[in-house]
Formats: structure tokens, C-alpha cells, sequence
């Protein structure tokens, strides 16, 4: 099925031409996406390491997760919008590059990660809000650091790859 | 902008952008497959935690997180995060400005980021040591005075201003 038109149609709509024609569009797009990505990266990294037991560990889980998340979910948000942004500027060079849809696909996997976790391993949070995790939380945060980690390596070669597909 | 990448052009700064270029270290950081993408990588994870620890300090100031822990708890936890992501952010920024001389040295937006950045670690110096030396008449139950909490809040925009300079080196013709 040829999606060209729809790639067109999407890169011609307001958004998609703005981003991509003003001068100052795309560069202060991918800012915003970039400091809200860092908001992201750097709550779940906090919460992670304490799932994993090796930093704040004489706080209380449901506290810190109420602290970090708020600040995840928000800068998400933020870095969903930007992303699509940029993402309706040029899609069809993003649809060509496998980095794209290999940082879309780890998100999706951390989404689920963190979905899991928050529906089966939270279920016990009142026998270790204030102590050690137990195994199931910590292979959670360790799961979720380590593709947050690639998430983050794979974002940054789309900027070198997507000439290749102009 | 315009005029300042004129006056980076009039320096000797392109000469010594180019000799740098042809020295083993920098054509090993310019040509070996995701050394670049990987410093760059790195370097987004040290202001990831950096930013971070801005902000729950402030959400301490603020006493909408880190409740129930003291202002100086808050400090002892966060603090040595920006300090060592500084340190991180220094290394692999001095790393990457030796791989692409002429994208780097050349480049206002970096030169500009490069004036700021002392700035910002002198600021946060003064704001930890004038911090610490306040930390109990700061520890109030609805936070921290008005001008700690605006300072705080200046910190964040700070550091965002720094990654937007950061993100405008790729932009910035030189």
C-alpha cells in the first residue's frame, strides 16, 4: 500500500509545514522535545534506582513515585507533542528510518514495562514501600533503566540517520 | 548571532579548529562508527540527571515533594548529582568539541553556551553554600522564602537555556 499521499498530505497540513519551513521551527521544536525527553529520562532513571535498591533508599517507594511520576507523565506529554511535531514535518523520511520505529517500539515495550509493574508488583507495595524491593520490582526498574538507556542512544541516531532517507 | 560568527571568522579560532582536526584524537572521535552519537548520548543522560535534581530540589523548596524529608536531606541527595553530571557534561562536551573542531569552535550558539555554563556552576556554587548556610530558617512547612524559591525556579530555566544553546550548535551556521 503506497502511504505517500498521506505522508504528503500530513508534511503540507499547518503543523507540518510551519515546523518545517520557518527557520526557527524545527530547531525550537526539537529544544522542547529534547528538555522534556531529559525530564522523562532523568525521573524514571530516579525512581529505577530505587526500585533497584541503589539510591534513595530510606524513602518511601510510593512517595518518591508520587514525586517522580507527575514530572514523568507531564514532560511525556510535553515530549508526545513536540515529537509528533517534528515527526509531521518530514514523515516521510521518518517512516524510512528503522531507528525511528526502533525508538517507537522500545517506548511501547517500556510503556508496557512500566504497565506490569504498576498492575501486578504495586499490589504488594505495603510490604516494601519502606524496605528492600522485592525481586519483581527490581527486574521492573532494571528493565525500564536499561531501555530507557538504549531509548536515548536510538533518539539521537535518528539526527544522524534521517539524511539518509531525505 | 550573525555578527558574532563574523568575529569568530576574524580570530585565529578557524586555524586552530582545522590543526585540531588533523590530530589523532580528534580524526579517531570524527571517524570511528557512534563514538559521536555516544558522547552525545552520554552527555543528554548527565543533563537528564542534573536538570532532575534541579527540579526536586525545588519541588522541596516548594514542599510539593520530598515531604517528608528535610531541606537538608534534599540537598545531600540531589546536590552530588549536579555536581558529578557537571563534571560528566565537561568531559564528554570537551570530547565531542575535539571530534568536530570546526561544527564546535566556529559555532556562536556554542561559544555563547561556553560563556554561560561557568556562569550557571559559579551560581549554583554561591546558591548551595548560601543554602547550607541557611538550611534550618529555609526548612519552612510552606518551603523555602519567596526569593530562595525564585532562585531555585531560575536555576531550572537556567540549565534549559544551556540545553537550547546545546541543541542549537546543529543549527547555527558558522
Amino acid at each position: 500500500m503506497d502511504l505517500q499521499p498521506l505522508w504528503d498530505k500530513i508534511e503540507t497540513s499547518p503543523i507540518g509545514d510551519w515546523v518545517a519551513s520557518s527557520p526557527m521551527g524545527f530547531p525550537n521544536v526539537e529544544v522542547v522535545h529534547v528538555i522534556a525527553i531529559c525530564v522523562v529520562f532523568g525521573t524514571v532513571v530516579m525512581m529505577d534506582m530505587r526500585l533497584l535498591g541503589l539510591a534513595s533508599k530510606d524513602n518511601r517507594v510510593t512517595e518518591l513515585s508520587r514525586d517522580a511520576l507527575t514530572w514523568t507523565w507531564g514532560a511525556f506529554a510535553v515530549a508526545a507533542l513536540s515529537g509528533t511535531a517534528m515527526w509531521m514535518s518530514k514523515a516521510h523520511v521518518y517512516m524510512r528510518d528503522p531507528w525511528f520505529y526502533a525508538k517507537m517500539i522500545l517506548i511501547v515495550i517500556a510503556g508496557l514495562n512500566m504497565a506490569v509493574f504498576h498492575l501486578v508488583t504495586w499490589k504488594t507495595i505495603g510490604h516494601w514501600d519502606r524496605g528492600p524491593p522485592p525481586r519483581a520490582a527490581r527486574i521492573a526498574g532494571f528493565t525500564s533503566l536499561a531501555l530507557w538507556l538504549v531509548v536515548i542512544f536510538v533518539a539521537r541516531e535518528i539526527g544522524f540517520t534521517l539524511g539518509v532517507y531525505e | 548571532m550573525v555578527a558574532f560568527s563574523m568575529w569568530i571568522q576574524s580570530t585565529s579560532m578557524p586555524e586552530f579548529a582545522l590543526a585540531l582536526q588533523k590530530t589523532t584524537v580528534s580524526m579517531f572521535i570524527a571517524v570511528t562508527p557512534y563514538v559521536i552519537p555516544t558522547l552525545q548520548t552520554i552527555h543528554i543522560y548527565a543533563v537528564s540527571m542534573l536538570l532532575v535534581g534541579f527540579i526536586m530540589l525545588n519541588g522541596r523548596l516548594f514542599m510539593v515533594a520530598n515531604r517528608s524529608r528535610t531541606l537538608a536531606q534534599t540537598m545531600d541527595r540531589f546536590m552530588p548529582w549536579v555536581w558529578w553530571c557537571l563534571l560528566v557534561l565537561f568531559i564528554t562536551g570537551a570530547l565531542m568539541a575535539v571530534g568536530e573542531p570546526p561544527r564546535d569552535l566556529q559555532n556562536p550558539a556554542f561559544w555563547t553556551k561556553m560563556g554561560v555554563v561557568p556562569v550557571a556552576a559559579l551560581l549554583t556554587l554561591w546558591f548551595q553554600t548560601t543554602m547550607r548556610r541557611n538550611i534550618v530558617a529555609w526548612d519552612q512547612p510552606r518551603g523555602g522564602p519567596a526569593a530562595v524559591k525564585a532562585a531555585s525556579v531560575g536555576f531550572i530555566f537556567l540549565w534549559m537555556v544551556i540545553m537550547a544553546l546545546g541543541r542549537w550548535i546543529a543549527y547555527v551556521p558558522t
